[in-house]
């Protein structure tokens, strides 16, 4: 073998900087995306798990208890597969919360920054010991390669190295939160190296040494002992707890809790991890066996722990060494890169932080990652100490044990925080602080002050029942104190966030009545300083699209307010942003607060997909009800009890034009105009009801009526209803209308049959007196009576005309009527009358056009009208004429350039005897004639006035009558 | 509620059964028994994820 101590320590630093490479390029982006956020980059560096205790110890436990050296690997594999019940609910509640630690996680769960730095407290001190023994597993590995080599210097430099690749690596970002992507594909690739070394080196014995596995079966046929040693039955079931405190530390550790729940932002790779962990703890468990039997013909008796090391130079293959060295440096290195860096943000967040005043300066953020750095390195120091002063004293499996029992203490706390919600802060202490005294007093003092050197079954056999003790009074005392000291509504509240399917909810049951932007300010700025809470809130204003006024509302405030939670979070923990945005307590036992219900309903939209079971339904409810409410044909808008809007459903958008988001949370009288008055005036009067209301909104008018009724029960409130009553309204005006000039009708048909008998006795008289006298006076003054009767004769036929164009039962529609023809005609007939002559007429009129109805009324209505338009016009203006049809109508268009008709009059067009020529010029019956005209063939008349809005002149006429298809003489032909 | 009793309760039963269970297995079992059934445990575990995310 060639191999020498400089050749390997160049090999390990090589392989050092390789890592350093592959971590430095993985966060310039040069490895793809697709493979650094692949779910298989994180499992793989999920293996991390096996730290030197699993590559190195397993085989001293091994060779000691046979299979017992299963525990760890089958322990991990149990929480593996529990993913689902225990590693998912974990990942969802520190995604939600912002958690990245254990600590935060239970200062978040038993709301108390005391219970994180206790916590936090607790695990540096458990953890230093497993770091310890990374380091001596490096060290002493190197020293049964090389007796001369000095475990303490080795050591030194391997820290300060792992300090570096820790602080470049894994303190990068400012949040806590943020994925260190370069971290954890080097992480990954040494657990590749890991598993590769191992399988190549057993490979290397079944096949070199006992030549294939026919070979190895052979050899245990004759040597029957060696299975025998592996089933030797462990006194009582004692490594039974060897199994649960695996298990346990398997996502309990600081570096597990990490990567599991920090460094992972998806359940797929939880849902990969749950079979794929153990396939790798598998293949590196099989692994065992083979080495240990191999080192059996080796006759290789050192230290089991250094048994690869030992194999290596007893086969005198250089690179088994060389395997066997990388292997067990990427066993060390990653547990130390990820606990320090995991322990750091925990010291930052819980220890330092809470006591300390930060600087108000503008490298506010590089002060506290550089705080971090130095934090890497403080733990690492300390571990080295550890090392230096306790590790190097114990064999590596003792250390290790008396660090995974440690970490089992917090299992039951973690357990009752999942599943049990009356589990309450007192009680989880108590329960813990029994626990690790226990451990403290009966396990590491006897070992510190006593040391001796069993084996770790002995071990296992004096601490069995201390352990077993300090798991049954913690679960024990957790459950008693807590039943006597019932958990607060803030514990309960966060009790409920924590357990399965819950919906997370944000700390919004305080009163925000009294915070405003500047509130929010001079809070954060307190302890923050001035420049730093206004970048916070310049980068939580922006990320919503607020503006920033203190005029927010008090919905979005509580949006801000979440929203700088989470973003604190990240940079100080959530123990210490809580503690910053805390406002006033709770008032009352009401946990709800209206303006709530929206953030609650944007939360359950965003996890209807997560709940099942009874929630599912529930919100399948809340949703077919809420559907139910938006989709109303009458607007429905609800206010809670301090009369802020909570609902605001579609039809209240159609009549409104205002969106829902930009009214909740708001009070009716904040809304835009004329909203404001009509809702604000209405919540404040005592009646239920009120009638059809005009609203001008500037574009028409429109009628509402409203509705109100309060809600008593739970949450307190009002129910507003509107409905829209302007089609009602129109139709009921034009219906007055229409019988207002029926009757006026009916009255001039009467009056005009009364004076139609008198007007004719007086039109004869009055021609007998030509008989009876030749005096010219009298005959020019019987002239003057004739004429002026047949003047009333001519009034009274129109009045009777008038009168009868009323009764419709005479109308005949099954003739068409060619409207070509008609208006051709009106024309001619208007110029007749040579004082008509003088304006001139323009048509425009598509061919074909038919109606179906009288030729002469619609002759009589085109003639009246025409004459109108001409009686307006001033000499040698035109009149323009256009006929075209319309889908199913045929539309005339009169325009004249007259003097228009006054807004005043407009209204009055079509009322009988109403004119405004001068006496004697006119009998106020045309337009009225024309109304009944149309209205018997079915059509409708609109006059526009002015018809040149420029030059405020002239009146447009647009008369629309339904027009006559080839249905309509198929229909006349089929009655035929 | 009435689900998370069921989960507690197998939590509870998967930490006491198994060690006892996994005790059988490992030490009166023929030698290559615990690792069968912890491949197939696998097997099944990696059947069930993959159906699930196929499904």
């Amino acid at each position: 073998m060639t191999l020498d101590l400089s050749a390997l320590l160049l090999i390990g630093i090589g392989y050092l900087i390789l890592l350093f490479v592959t971590a430095y390029l993985t966060e310039r982006g040069v490895l793809p995306n697709k493979v650094i956020r692949h779910p298989l980059t994180h499992v793989l560096s999920l293996a991390v798990y096996a730290s030197a205790w699993t590559f190195y110890g397993a085989f001293s436990i091994a060779s000691d208890a046979g299979f017992a050296f299963l525990a760890s690997y089958l322990g991990a594999t149990v929480t593996f597969m529990l993913a689902p019940i225990i590693l998912m609910p974990l990942l969802r509640i520190a995604r939600s919360h912002q958690l990245s630690s254990l600590a935060d996680l239970f200062a978040f769960r038993y709301r108390s920054a005391r219970v994180g730095s206790f916590i936090t407290l607790l695990v540096l001190v458990i953890s230093m010991p497993l770091i310890a023994l990374q380091i001596q597993a490096f060290s002493d590995s190197l020293s049964h390669f090389d007796s001369r080599v000095s475990g303490q210097h080795v050591a030194l430099v391997f820290c300060l190295i792992m300090s570096l690749f820790s602080m470049l690596f894994g303190a990068r970002q400012l949040s806590i939160r943020s994925r260190h992507d370069g971290l954890m594909v080097a992480i990954a690739l040494e657990s590749i190296v890991k598993i590769v070394a191992l399988l190549a080196m057993a490979a290397v014995i079944l096949f070199g040494l006992f030549s294939g596995p026919v070979g190895l079966l052979e050899w245990l046929e004759q040597n029957p002992e060696q299975l025998q040693r592996l089933q030797t039955h462990p006194s009582g079931n004692n490594w039974q707890i060897l199994l649960l405190a695996f298990f346990a530390a398997a996502f309990i550790t600081p570096h597990m809790f990490h990567l599991l729940f920090s460094e992972n932002a998806s359940e797929s790779s939880l849902k990969l991890a749950s079979w794929f962990m153990p396939l790798m703890l598998f293949l590196m468990a099989i692994c065992i066996p083979l080495l240990l039997w191999g080192s059996v013909i080796l006759q290789v008796d050192t230290p089991k722990d250094f048994l690869l090391i030992r194999l290596g130079q007893a086969l005198e293959q250089d690179w088994f060494v060389i395997a066997a060295y990388l292997g067990g440096l990427s066993a060390s290195s990653g547990v130390i890169i990820v606990a320090n860096v995991a322990l750091a943000s925990m010291v930052q967040n819980h220890l330092l932080l809470p006591v300390i005043k930060l600087p108000d300066t503008e490298r506010f953020y590089s002060w506290l990652l550089w705080m971090r750095r130095s934090l890497i390195l403080l733990v690492m120091a300390g571990s080295y100490l550890v090392y230096l002063f306790v590790g190097n004293r114990f064999p590596l499996a003792q250390l290790g044990l008396i660090t995974f029992i440690g970490f089992l203490q917090f299992l039951p706390g973690l357990l009752a925080t999942l599943y049990w919600q009356k589990a309450s802060r007192i009680g989880f202490l108590a329960g813990l602080c029994a626990g690790i005294t226990i451990w403290l007093l009966a396990i590491v003092l006897p070992a510190l002050t006593h040391p001796t050197n069993p084996s770790s079954l002995n071990l296992l056999d004096q601490w069995y029942g201390w352990a077993i003790a300090s798991i049954l009074i913690n679960s024990i005392l957790i459950m008693v104190i807590s039943w006597l000291f019932k958990p607060s509504a803030e514990e309960e509240e966060m009790a409920v966030a924590c357990v399965l399917n819950a919906l997370p909810r944000s700390q919004s049951s305080f009163t925000f009545e009294n915070d405003t932007l500047e509130d929010l300010q001079l809070r954060l700025g307190a302890r923050l300083g001035t420049t730093s809470a206004q970048r916070e809130i310049e980068r939580a204003l922006e990320s919503l699209n607020l503006p920033p006024t203190n005029k927010l509302r008090p919905l979005d405030l509580l949006r801000l307010r979440n929203i700088l939670e989470n973003n604190l979070s990240g940079i100080l923990g959530p123990a210490e942003a809580t503690a910053l945005l805390r406002p006033q307590s709770l008032s009352g036992n009401n946990a709800f607060r209206g303006r709530e219900i929206h953030l609650l309903e944007e939360q359950l939209e965003s996890y209807s997909e997560r709940l099942s079971g009874l929630a599912a339904e529930l919100d399948k409810i809340r949703r077919y009800h809420r559907s139910t409410l938006q989709h109303l044909p009458i607007g429905v808008c609800t206010l809670n009890e301090r009369q802020h809007i909570l609902f605001w459903n579609q039809a209240m958008v159609d009549y409104t034009g205002i969106a829902p988001d930009a009214v909740l949370g708001l009070k009716p009288e904040e809304l835009p105009s004329p909203w404001s008055d009509l809702l604000s005036n209405f919540c404040q009067q005592q009646v239920t009801y009120q009638p059809a209301t005009m609203l001008d909104n500037g574009k028409q008018q429109t009628w509402f009526s409203l509705h109100k009724t309060d809600i008593d029960e739970g949450l307190q409130g009002c129910v507003i209803l509107i409905e829209d009553e302007t089609e009602h309204k129109l139709l009921a005006n034009r219906l007055a209308h229409s019988e207002r000039l029926t009757s006026i009708g009916r009255f001039a048909a009467g009056v005009a049959h009364e004076i139609g008998n008198p007007v004719t006795g007086i039109a004869c008289l009055a021609q007998n007196l030509k008989l009876e006298t030749d005096q010219p006076e009298v005959l020019e003054t019987g002239e003057a009576i004739v004429e002026q009767t047949q003047r009333i004769s001519r009034i009274v036929q129109s009045l009777i005309r008038f009168a009868h164009t009323g009764q419709t039962e005479n109308l005949d529609h099954s003739k068409s009527v060619s409207l070509n023809n008609c208006i051709e005609e009106a024309v001619d007939l208007m110029r007749f009358d040579e004082s008509r002559r003088k304006v001139k007429i323009h048509m425009d009129i598509e061919p074909k056009l038919y109606s179906s109805g009288d030729y002469q009324q619609l002759l009589q209505m085109l003639v009246n009208l025409l004459n109108n338009a001409s009686d307006a016009s001033p000499e040698q203006s035109t009149i323009w004429i256009q006929a075209y049809s319309v889908e199913n109508w045929v539309e005339i268009e009169i325009i004249d350039q007259g003097t228009g008709i006054s807004a005043e009059h407009q209204g009055r067009i079509f009322e009988p005897f109403f004119t405004t020529k001068e006496p004697g010029k006119g009998t106020g019956l045309g337009l009225a004639l024309v109304y009944n005209i149309i209205t018997e063939h079915c059509g409708n008349i609109e006059f526009i006035s002015p018809a040149d809005k420029k030059q405020n002149k002239g009146t447009q006429v647009i008369i629309q009558l339904p027009a006559w298809t080839e249905q309509d003489s198929l229909s006349v032909a089929g009655l035929e | 509620m009435h689900q998370h009793r069921i989960l507690i309760l197998l939590v509870l039963l998967c930490l006491t059964l198994a060690p006892p269970l996994i005790h059988a297995g490992l030490f009166t079992g023929p030698v290559w028994l615990p690792f069968f059934l912890w491949a197939m445990l696998i097997f099944i575990a990696a059947l069930l994820n993959l159906s699930g995310k196929n499904s």
